[in-house]
């Protein structure tokens, strides 16, 4: 059920139009992250969503009601909104901060009655910040401060929940905090979740809908596992097709697109030396590897050309011998260290055959590999 | 707000700063050219025995006046300071700092050098006060327009004491043309002195301050609100277009009011805010507005006994005794401003 609908919506500052055009609805109790590269409109968009910035034309609609027909104080218990400017605040503690949050449900001198003062609490404890209740605002870091002020978004007790960029600034851990709250909001409490997100990969994992942002439209929105299937959200950043893998949400480094280093199969050490060499500069590929096989993705994430078998399947004569021409055309050849079994006999049929034509293939040892590329390089 | 310890500082600042003012405003009564002593002044002031003594036209003719000037002049503009760094979310502002207070004085030395008086005599309290409300607000919509476009503490420094050379460099072609007598009062009024009031200007100052200083609790709420920026309160249901307009009115007509009577006093509203804030430990205004306009009070009343005795028999411009005071704090707030952010 949608409780946000955007109609033929325009977005963007005094008259000059940002995005023309936008349908979209928010999906009651789901979570929906706003996608797009820098300067696409994110923000401008979420800004007339909470009424901070007048719509250049159509209508936001919450519940079916025209935004323009609450009154401020009638909007302000319908939505809230959690922005990124830096808040300064001297002598003024985490829990006053959290509890300014009341202010649309108390009375005319804002005093807090003891339901208040719990709801507060509640709040807090709900964004895991209830140890910073006595703390002042301005002596804590960057990742707490943003959850206090999430906090002080879900004091004012809103259906709908709107934050920009909640995660920027904030370390890893963080940004798994601040996502996992809001997630729990959404399928606990029942809130409307809308943010935009400058983490594609974090986005595909915990939002319900994607919104894609690009170029002044809106070229895709939906579920997020239609979008994260569609593939479209490597192309939203310019990044090269594969170089996003959401699936696994992974985004990895473009490797140099010289013919460099193959390795055929895989083992546990084979990801960190595909990186370590990636790093280096060197041009990479691989096979015959299974579909399922982690380093298949990130291969290919990285540019380099990698031959396939569907997963759990032998390693039929075709696919060996597609390896096989691709291989001749890499400088060195490694060999990983895989046990030998049905589905692998393959890739050691072909480590024998490409030794038979006459090349050298290594174990696939960083220090052997990296003598091995030095001295062919000279 | 969030602990009974905190609650229990907060009332206790202010239950003090109520009994100092009670205090300081009998000894200031008492202390002058004659020695009246405290008993005698309560006395003086409260019973109906006195009416006649010596004591008591001194009290009331001399002495009175200037106590009620300097308490409600020094809670006004430690008012309209706090309300001026609210609205601006600048610590330094300040109706002196920003050129609010050179611009009241402009358009009062149009009225008395100028002879711009519609018909009205100069005389007349309230014309001089409706003037002087008409400078502030000018200079402070001009302010306020370059605020707009300029973040930076210090830019908004720089803005405020470029439009008071502007405004005195005004006054000193005013005073060019003027005859010396009207040259004279203006002189006098410009040094900054809680002093020279008159009765009937004692009445409108107090009559003005009493009303805003109701009104302020007003908006405290609101003003809450405002401590996260301009657009939380928004999200948050304050009319915040609203809030500025009253937050304007309210601090111009403080300055107005202040500075039509008793000259331009330099920093009595930046000083007095910070130091309720050191005190109380708290941003909400709630508890700031009381008790700034308590300590603003106090502030003035101690500011004033000190310009009136430390030279005695001659008398120091109140402006020179709280500068004294404001300008180490601008200095210390703005080195420690630069060190955070900037």
């Amino acid at each position: 059920m949608s409780q946000v609908v955007l109609r033929n919506l325009a977005v963007g500052y005094g008259g000059h139009p940002v995005l023309n055009n936008v349908n979209i609805q928010l999906m009651k109790g789901r979570f929906t992250c706003i996608l797009g590269p820098n300067g696409s409109g994110k923000t401008t968009l979420l800004k007339t969503l909470a009424h901070l910035l007048p719509a250049l034309g159509g209508v936001v609609e919450i519940d079916g009601r025209d935004l323009t027909q609450f009154t401020s104080a009638q909007l302000a218990r319908e939505m809230s909104v959690v922005l990124t400017e830096r808040v300064q605040l001297e002598n003024t503690t985490c829990f006053e901060v959290a509890a300014m949050g009341r202010a649309p449900h108390t009375g005319f001198f804002g005093v807090l009655t003891n339901e208040d003062k719990k709801f507060v609490l509640d709040c807090l404890e709900k964004c895991s910040a209830l140890y910073l209740k006595d703390k002042l605002f301005h002596q804590i870091s960057e990742g707490e401060k943003q959850k206090v002020l999430i906090a002080r978004g879900l004091a004012q007790d809103p259906h709908v929940f709107i934050l920009d960029e909640p995660t920027s600034h904030l370390d890893i851990k963080y940004k798994l905090e601040v996502l996992s709250t809001l997630k729990k909001l959404c399928t606990q409490e029942g809130k409307t979740v809308v943010c935009t997100l400058h983490e594609p990969e974090l986005a595909a994992k915990c939002s319900d809908y994607l919104i894609l942002v690009r170029d002044g439209e809106i070229p895709r929105w939906g579920p997020t596992q239609e979008l994260v299937e569609g593939g479209e959200i490597s192309q939203l950043y310019g990044l090269k097709p594969n170089q996003l893998d959401l699936h696994i949400g992974s985004v990895e480094f473009c490797a140099s697109c010289q013919k460099d280093f193959f390795l055929i199969g895989s083992d546990a050490r084979s990801v960190s030396l595909m990186r370590t060499l990636a790093n280096q500069g060197v041009g990479v590929g691989a096979g015959v590897l299974h579909e399922n096989d982690f380093l298949c993705r990130m291969v290919r994430s990285m540019g380099g050309q990698v031959v396939t078998v569907p997963s759990y399947t032998p390693i039929d004569c075709a696919k060996q011998q597609e390896a096989l021409d691709l291989a001749l055309e890499y400088r060195c050849i490694a060999l990983a260290d895989f046990p030998d079994c049905e589905i692998t006999r393959g890739n050691l049929e072909l480590a024998q055959k490409l030794r038979q034509l006459g090349r050298e293939v290594f174990p696939a040892d960083l220090s052997r590999v990296e003598t091995a590329l030095a001295k062919d390089g000279k | 707000m969030e602990n009974q310890h905190h609650i229990n500082r907060i009332a206790l600042v202010l239950i003090l700063a109520a009994v100092l003012l009670a205090v300081s405003s009998v000894l200031a009564i008492g202390i002058g050219s004659v020695y009246i002593p405290p008993d005698k002044v309560v006395e003086a002031l409260f019973s109906k025995d006195a009416v006649g003594s010596t004591e008591y036209i001194i009290v009331t003719n001399m002495r009175l006046t200037r106590v009620i000037a300097s308490i409600f002049g020094g809670g006004a503009l430690a008012l309209s300071g706090l309300l001026l760094q609210i609205l601006f979310q600048n610590p330094i502002a300040d109706p002196y700092v920003l050129g609010i207070s050179s611009g009241a004085r402009l358009f009062v030395g149009l009225v008395m050098l100028g002879g711009l008086t519609f018909g009205f005599s100069t005389t007349n309290p309230w014309f001089l006060f409706l003037g002087s409300l008409a400078g502030a607000l000018a200079v402070m919509v001009i302010v306020l327009l370059f605020a707009m476009r300029m973040h930076s503490v210090v830019t908004l420094l720089i803005v405020g004491t470029m439009l008071g050379y502007l405004c005195s460099a005004m006054v000193n072609l005013l005073v060019a043309f003027s005859d010396d007598n009207a040259i004279a009062d203006f002189t006098r009024w410009g040094m900054g002195s809680f002093g020279l009031m008159t009765w009937s200007q004692i009445q409108v100052l107090v009559v003005v301050c009493a009303v805003i200083f109701v009104l302020s609790f007003l908006l405290t709420k609101s003003l809450n609100s405002l401590m996260l920026g301009e657009s939380y309160a928004r999200t948050m249901g304050v009319n915040t277009r609203r809030l500025r307009m009253l937050m304007i009115l309210f601090s111009g007509v403080l300055t107005g009011v202040v500075t039509a009577f008793a000259g331009p006093v330099a920093f009595i509203g930046m000083s007095v805010p910070h130091i309720c804030r050191l005190l109380l430990r708290t941003e909400d205004a709630r508890f700031l507005v009381p008790a700034v306009i308590l300590t603003g009070g106090v502030f003035g009343l101690v500011c004033d006994l000190i310009a009136r005795t430390v030279a005695s028999p001659s008398e120091l411009a109140v402006g020179t005794i709280t500068s004294f005071v404001g300008v180490p704090i601008v200095l210390f707030l703005l080195v420690k401003k630069n060190k955070v952010s900037v």
